[in-house]
């Protein structure tokens, strides 16, 4: 059954245990909407353990999946990897485009109700492509706890 | 027929001679002691005990309009009175000129029909100074006088931009739906400007070039009627397309464009033009 | 035909006239009251001031904001008790007489009659009765008292609406080039809702087709806040085309004539124009395409402001003065290239400059470079560019 709204939508991602299996494990920081950046993401999700740390955005959206993709590839100028979150019941139409999600590498997950999750393109790491955005990322974080 | 009583005012002026008997006035020849001949025009004005006539105020307009203008362009107006019985009485210049209706053939080569029209122009240009459109320009309101030249006659509709103007009766619109630029066709009152005037003369201009033929004729390019065509832009493209012509086609085809914005826009612009094309021509 | 480019003044108004008199980018400035006060304009240097257009910017005429208030002319501060439509043609000559004053002793170029915004597309007849009664009549009469007897342009500002009410535009036309008194236009649209560029190859076309007719009645056309389709309206004939700094001086909004809260003024990271895609891009994407070589050297121009923004540690944002001196740089090149053409042979650079501008947003978009649909525009104005090139008889 589809979310009603995508605040409903982030709050089951947040609580979601099967994503937190598809990030690397370690220490967990968790940011909503941090702004002042490329880009408002839903969610950030910083992991950290003794080896190394990556970051992740995510963009919730119910089934705008084309204006998903450009918000989520803007979170690549400051994080490692950055995602698609959509409402399941609307997934079909991204399939269709997985293509567009692999050039930008950029990932395509959905959720539903019931809180599965279904990952159907998991993006390979990649440095931030703004240094200066990536800094300021780490000046925001750098406040926060894990 | 006519039942426009006058004996009790030709009585008054030496050898009336009737030379027009028309539905609305009567005119006479008359000789005056000052003007020598002139023209005594006769006629009923509207009133609530004879609707039939011109309203008043149409009258007086064109007299208005005629006293502020010394032009040998136009008419000189000696008198006007309001008499008796609702009649009106106007004394003015005795034109002995045919019409250029009759007349066309002589104006049937482009240089003497720019050269008519320049002059047209130039003629009303004075009244267009004044902000009065003529609004009603055809064959018929257009003298020749001995010299070529022409003579602008009947200002009857002329409308003064800069004044509330005259209500249509039953009149309705203008005067010559064959002649009317479509905002007249339209009954548009508020875009009636010297641009009319301009759409009337390309008409008396490709009428003169075409040998006498309207060129929004059904005859020449289908269509239902003159005012049909007029109002789907429908004329004889065709005839300036031909050599001797073309030097003329873009002049006559911003002359007769359906919308005003696509006519010129000041008369210098105007002038511009037709005297490039008289150059052409010579 | 050739066209003089101007800056739109706004927010920051020294850069746009730095830029002017210092980089040579443009032939003058159109003033806003809204962002400058009486005594800043009276103070500007004459040689500013002859070429300049004053825009008198009446649009709402019951709000006075920012530095509009150093003005006398104002309706709502002429008026007691503020602006009242009913009482305004009581006042609209006082009105004239004053504004018409300041515009007459500061020595502008033109004198601008002023309009008032009209949202949607309303009554015509009324529009245009509205616009005579309170502006064009009572500013011609004051201009005749006056010496020396300044060309008077007057102002409108087109509606997407209107722009698309055939009618509408038809009878406009016909009411405009009829105005004795005026030497031309200086027109504003505003299409609500759009993004930065306009993306509606109707609307463009009609646009051109307006600027056409205008142009071909001999008036003078000033084109006011525009965007990239600056480039593209050149084929229509303009006499001016302006160029603007902030989005807000490329892109007219009526809002900004309100009495609102501004709110939170979000600072965006700072974009950079590129000559060849036609659009100011992000500067992380920027980073993004130099690092993947997806750019030449010349992709985004070639100016000492680009070398600072190019520089290792420049820490620019949208309120830094390098990427709108950049701007005015490369688009005033542009432009200045475009207007030494004309004709067919300017159409023939302009759709060139357009075609590669679409090819190189499919190669970013190719290489997996997701810039959404910032490139769309691009297609729009080549569809209106040859459907206008068409009827002009350039292209068959």
């Amino acid at each position: 059954m589809a979310f009603k709204t995508e605040s409903e939508m982030v709050e089951a991602i947040k609580r979601n245990e099967q994503l937190h299996k598809l990030m690397m494990s370690g220490k967990t920081l968790m940011q909503e909407e941090m702004s002042g950046l490329f880009g408002i993401p839903d969610l950030i999700f910083v992991k950290k353990n003794s080896k190394k740390r990556i970051s992740y955005a995510y963009e919730a959206k119910l089934s705008n999946w084309s204006r998903a993709l450009t918000q989520a590839f803007r979170y690549k100028a400051f994080v490692n990897k950055s995602f698609v979150i959509l409402d399941h019941d609307h997934i079909n139409p991204a399939l269709s485009n997985t293509d567009k999600f692999c050039k930008a590498n950029v990932g395509l997950i959905s959720i539903d109700d019931s809180g599965n999750v279904q990952c159907y393109y998991n993006p390979y790491y990649e440095a931030p492509y703004s240094p200066r955005l990536e800094n300021k990322f780490n000046e925001k974080i750098s406040s926060l706890k894990f | 027929m006519n039942d426009i009583k006058c004996d009790d005012v030709i009585c008054n002026y030496a050898n009336p001679l009737k030379i027009y008997e028309g539905g609305q006035r009567i005119v006479y020849r008359i000789d005056h002691p000052i003007y020598g001949y002139a023209a005594l025009k006769i006629g009923y004005y509207a009133s609530p005990s004879r609707p039939i006539g011109w309203e008043l105020a149409r009258i007086e307009r064109e007299i208005e309009i005629l006293r502020q203008i010394d032009s040998p362009f136009y008419p000189k107006n000696y008198d006007f009175q309001k008499i008796s019985e609702s009649r009106y009485l106007i004394l003015e210049e005795f034109l002995n000129s045919p019409m250029l209706e009759d007349k066309m053939e002589q104006f049937n080569s482009p240089l003497s029909a720019l050269i008519f029209i320049k002059q047209l122009a130039t003629g009303l240009k004075i009244i267009w100074d004044k902000k009065i459109v003529h609004r009603d320009l055809n064959p018929k309101n257009i003298l020749i006088n001995e010299d070529n030249s022409p003579r602008i006659i009947d200002l009857g509709i002329a409308r003064v931009l800069d004044s509330a103007s005259i209500t249509q009766t039953k009149y309705g619109g203008p005067l010559s739906q064959d002649y009317a630029a479509p905002e007249q066709h339209r009954y548009n009152k508020a875009l009636i400007n010297w641009r009319t005037d301009q759409f009337n003369l390309g008409i008396i201009l490709m009428q003169l070039l075409l040998n006498g033929h309207h060129p929004f004729s059904p005859q020449l390019v289908e269509g239902k009627s003159i005012p049909d065509n007029i109002m789907n832009d429908n004329w004889y493209r065709q005839a300036i397309t031909e050599t001797h012509l073309l030097p003329i086609k873009s002049l006559v085809t911003n002359m007769l464009s359906f919308e005003q914005y696509g006519r010129y826009r000041t008369f210098e612009d105007f002038m511009i033009d037709l005297n490039f094309c008289l150059e052409v021509m010579r | 035909m050739t066209f003089e480019i101007y800056h739109q003044l706004g927010h920051r108004d020294k850069w746009s006239i730095d830029s002017y008199q210092q980089d040579g980018t443009g032939d003058g400035v159109i003033i806003s009251p809204r962002s400058r006060k009486k005594a800043n304009v009276e103070s500007l240097s004459q040689s500013v001031k002859s070429r300049a257009i004053f825009d008198p910017q009446f649009f709402n005429p019951n709000a006075v904001i920012k530095k509009m208030d150093s003005y006398d002319f104002y309706p709502d501060t002429l008026m007691p008790g503020g602006f009242d439509t009913g009482r305004f043609p009581n006042y609209c000559s006082i009105v004239a007489d004053n504004c018409v004053d300041f515009q007459i002793k500061n020595n502008f170029r033109y004198l601008v009659i002023p309009t008032r915004y009209f949202d949607g597309a309303p009554d015509v007849e009324q529009f245009v009765q509205n616009q005579e009664t309170n502006f064009v009549t009572p500013f011609l009469d004051s201009r005749d008292h006056h010496t020396p007897k300044k060309d008077a342009i007057l102002q409108l500002v087109l509606t997407g609406h209107m722009l698309r009410n055939k009618p509408f535009i038809e009878y406009l036309l016909t009411w405009i080039t009829g105005i004795e008194g005026i030497k031309g236009i200086y027109l504003i649209t505003e299409i609500v809702p759009r993004g930065p560029q306009i993306t509606d190859a109707t609307i463009l076309l009609n646009l051109m087709n307006f600027i056409h007719i205008l142009h071909k009645n001999k008036m003078i056309v000033v084109l006011g806040y525009l965007n990239s389709e600056s480039l593209l309206f050149s084929l229509a004939n303009p006499s001016i085309v302006t160029i603007g700094s902030f989005g807000n001086l490329r892109i007219f909004n009526s809002t900004m004539f309100e009495e609102t809260d501004p709110g939170e003024i979000r600072v965006p990271t700072y974009k950079i124009y590129s000559p060849v895609l036609l659009d100011w891009i992000d500067a992380p994407y920027v980073d993004l395409m130099k690092n993947r070589s997806l750019v030449h050297d010349k992709f985004f121009g070639d100016n000492k402001y680009l070398d600072t923004m190019f520089s290792q540690g420049y820490n620019g944002s949208a309120q830094s003065i390098e990427p709108y001196k950049h701007y005015f740089v490369e688009i005033s090149k542009q432009l200045q290239e475009i207007r030494s053409l004309t004709g067919a042979n300017r159409y023939a650079r302009v759709i060139e400059i357009i075609q590669t501008a679409i090819d190189e947003y499919s190669r970013i978009n190719e290489s997996g470079i997701e810039i959404g649909r910032q490139g769309a525009f691009t297609t729009q104005f080549a569809t209106a560019a040859n459907l206008f090139a068409r009827d002009q008889g350039w292209r068959t």
